[in-house]
């Protein structure tokens, strides 16, 4: 009866218009833009305005999952992910575990680990391969300088190798922003646990992998999610280091998106790259959540 | 009565009705006596204020708003060539977000827009006048001229021109005991590369990480080995891209590069860093676009001292001594927008920038090949030479893949052939481009 009530009612409306501004720009700005691209995937168009849109049904999902350029770009978005989960979490979890200690001069590591976060995508990425050319780069010198001639190659330009310099320059650029998840996760500890660990004679390592780790699941948990949906959409530092070449051997499947909508002309063949790529999301952010990190009884 | 009334009236609406319709049709050419009121119109433009002739842009836009006060000029300059192309593509998707003109290359990715009826015809324009159209010399045919993709009708207003060329460095060729009026053909060219190599000096320092570089010298040498007609062949698959003949053509390449002829560091530096080298007494040779004459050289000893020349690329076949890579460079496509103030507006900025004082201005700024008649003693003593080698030139064509039926191909030959600088054999290449038309068809 409470819900057929004139107050219920009342209330219930007056809620929904708080709600609206918020489902409405969802809708226009997530759902509508999704429905969009999943419509488009099934269709061919040139991408220029008044061109016929044809339905071609499954036939763009087939063509990217045949071909070459898709999943050799998936495996440098596998790359992103190990370097992720391999040598970003390490680094940032250290760095959050060094912050939130007691050491002198903690204020001068919070503002440099900060640093290459508050730099823009593109400068990190222009400065980065200026730092690696071959020819005048600070690393090139540097080799030159201590007798390591023979070791400098074209890094920005050797398949395999482009990709991971990029990756190891975005765990550069992203290793504070993860350090601020992982010190939130730390500084939410009980100070009283700290203390049961230290009279139970559990320090140093020891507290790190039986308290601080289990106690920050959670936080790992957002990490990862991060983590594996950041690395399928890498975009902007691959696109200012290599611009996904030489040959698309550093393009990533967002990469290949781009290029294939707005390059190649193929609208169709894009949507299908990005509806691939946002069920991948979907589906290892549910695994993820409710297979890895999910909460025992 | 009523009747007759009714059918009197319905017979009316009829006439008036047509009558619209034909007096909506009639579209007024006479762009110059149009009355224009806060009228806004968009370009989208390569051009670069950091370069000589960005402020020369500008003051054409800025001379004409002045001119006509009714008519606001907003431009979209993006210099570098894969940004600006992307960015293009991405306005030109949705009609509500097309600019007013486009700076463009011709090639099938006009002929694209033009197919969906969204670039103005100019033909009625020129008709209303001849003028205009008479100060526009040969070169600027190629961008305008669109039968071959089937379409009548004149496309575009050209500008600029360019034609790919050899430039040198007569100091260093001197040193090496190298005379530059003895390379005439690709062997004489690779000759004197291995001798300035084995002298330790660096031929060319090509800057492939923008993809453009190989794919202009491919362009170059195929018009010198199998002359022009080759971009009809190749653009129609009559030669195909994995055959003898352009297997050819991916081996001089890829017999230079191996040599190390053409670069030390092929994907690691761009074309701005390739001219830099080449300023600074770096490499030998600069293949490049007339664009080079007009650069800004302030502080280069070597232009100061007039050291650098310009020769014409030299031919693998005889023959085709005279055909080149080059035409009209750059034309600005107005689109159809549908909003006859705006096209009429766009009309009128073009046939203000290509008028005679304009062009001589610009030209006296920007001293490089234009698609329309200058009268006035421009340019310096590079863009001099380079002059009197396109006067002899026969005949000419752009991009190879520019004369593709398919729009992907400037991308998929460019990319396959940075394979080369990454040590892949030439039928990997023929392979790659070929397998990708057959993926994208």
């Amino acid at each position: 009866m409470f819900f057929k009530s004139k107050t219920y009612r009342k209330s219930y409306l007056k809620s929904m218009l708080f709600v609206l501004p918020g489902i409405i720009l969802t809708v226009a700005f997530v759902i509508y833009p999704v429905i969009n691209t999943a419509w488009l995937s099934l269709n061919k168009w040139n991408g220029i305005g008044g061109a016929p849109v044809t339905w071609v049904g499954l036939e763009n999902y087939i063509k990217v999952l045949t071909s070459e350029k898709f999943w050799k770009s998936m495996l440098n978005a596998l790359y992103f992910m190990i370097g992720g989960f391999c040598i970003l979490m390490p680094i940032a979890f250290g760095m959050a575990l060094l912050v939130t200690s007691k050491l002198k001069g903690i204020k001068f590591f919070k503002t440099a680990y900060l640093m290459p976060v508050m730099l823009g995508t593109t400068a990190v990425g222009l400065m980065w391969t200026f730092m690696l050319n071959a020819n005048f780069g600070v690393l090139a010198q540097f080799l030159r300088a201590i007798g390591l001639e023979e070791y400098i190659i074209n890094w920005l330009a050797t398949p395999t190798v482009n990709i991971w310099c990029v990756v190891l320059v975005n765990e550069w650029m992203y290793a504070g922003y993860n350090m601020l998840i992982f010190a939130a996760g730390i500084v939410a500890i009980p100070d009283e646990i700290h203390d049961a660990a230290l009279l139970d004679g559990c320090t140093g390592l020891k507290k790190i992998i039986h308290i601080t780790v289990p106690l920050c699941k959670n936080m790992f948990m957002v990490f990862s999610v991060i983590c594996v949906t950041g690395c399928l959409k890498a975009f902007d530092i691959v696109w200012a280091m290599t611009g996904g070449g030489p040959m698309d051997s550093s393009a990533t499947p967002a990469v290949l998106l781009y290029t294939q909508g707005f390059q190649y002309k193929l609208m169709g063949r894009s949507g299908a790259i990005s509806i691939i790529l946002l069920v991948l999301g979907l589906v290892l952010s549910v695994l993820l959540n409710n297979v890895i990190f999910k909460e025992k009884d | 009565m009523k009747k007759k009334l009714i059918a009197a009236m319905t017979a009316l609406t009829m006439v008036a009705s047509t009558g619209s319709v034909v007096f909506a049709d009639e579209v007024n050419y006479d762009v110059e006596n149009h009355e224009f009121k806060d009228v806004t119109i968009t370009l989208h433009t390569r051009w670069d204020e950091a370069d000589v002739s960005g402020p020369l842009y500008q003051d054409i836009v800025n001379g004409f708003m002045e001119k006509y006060p009714g008519i606001t000029v907003e431009c979209i300059n993006i210099p570098t060539e894969s940004e600006w192309l992307n960015s293009e593509s991405v306005l030109m998707s949705d009609e509500s977000s097309m600019p007013n003109i486009i700076q463009e290359y011709g090639g099938s990715r006009t002929a694209g827009y033009i197919e969906q009826n969204l670039i103005v015809d100019m033909t009625p324009y020129y008709e209303q006048y001849p003028e205009w159209k008479e100060r526009f010399n040969a070169m600027g045919e190629n961008l305008t001229d669109f039968t071959t993709y089937g379409y009548e009708g004149s496309y575009g207003v050209p500008f600029t021109a360019y034609q790919v060329m050899l430039f040198y460095n007569e100091e260093i060729l001197a040193a090496n005991d190298i005379d530059p009026a003895s390379i005439k053909s690709w062997d004489d060219l690779m000759a004197a590369c291995e001798k300035l190599k084995a002298n330790g000096v660096q031929p060319f320092e090509m800057g492939e990480k923008d993809d453009y570089r190989f794919g202009h010298l491919h362009s170059a040498l195929n018009y010198k080995t199998f002359g022009v007609d080759m971009a009809e062949k190749l653009g129609t698959r009559e030669v195909a891209y994995d055959g003898e003949e352009q297997k050819q053509i991916y081996q001089m390449i890829k017999d230079a590069a191996d040599k190390g002829y053409l670069g030390t560091n092929l994907l690691g530096i761009d074309d701005g860093q390739e001219r830099s080298i080449f300023n600074t007494g770096g490499a030998a040779f600069l293949f490049m676009g007339t664009w080079y004459c007009a650069e800004d050289k302030t502080g280069n000893e070597f232009y100061d001292n007039e050291k650098i020349h310009a020769m014409r690329m030299p031919y693998v076949n005889e023959e085709f001594a005279l055909q080149d890579m080059g035409g009209g460079n750059e034309a600005y496509y107005v689109v159809d927008t549908g909003n006859p103030d705006e096209v009429a507006a766009s009309v009128l900025f073009l046939k203000y920038m290509t008028s005679e004082d304009v062009v001589n201005t610009f030209a006296e700024g920007y001293p490089s090949p234009l698609c329309v008649d200058i009268t006035t003693e421009a340019g310096n003593y590079l863009s001099k030479e380079a002059s009197a080698i396109i006067a002899e030139t026969e005949d000419v064509r752009g991009d190879i893949e520019n004369y593709d039926i398919a729009t992907h191909m400037i991308n998929t030959v460019r990319q396959a052939l940075q394979g080369i600088a990454m040590g892949n054999s030439v039928d990997e290449v023929g392979k790659t481009i070929v397998d990708l038309i057959a993926e994208y068809e």
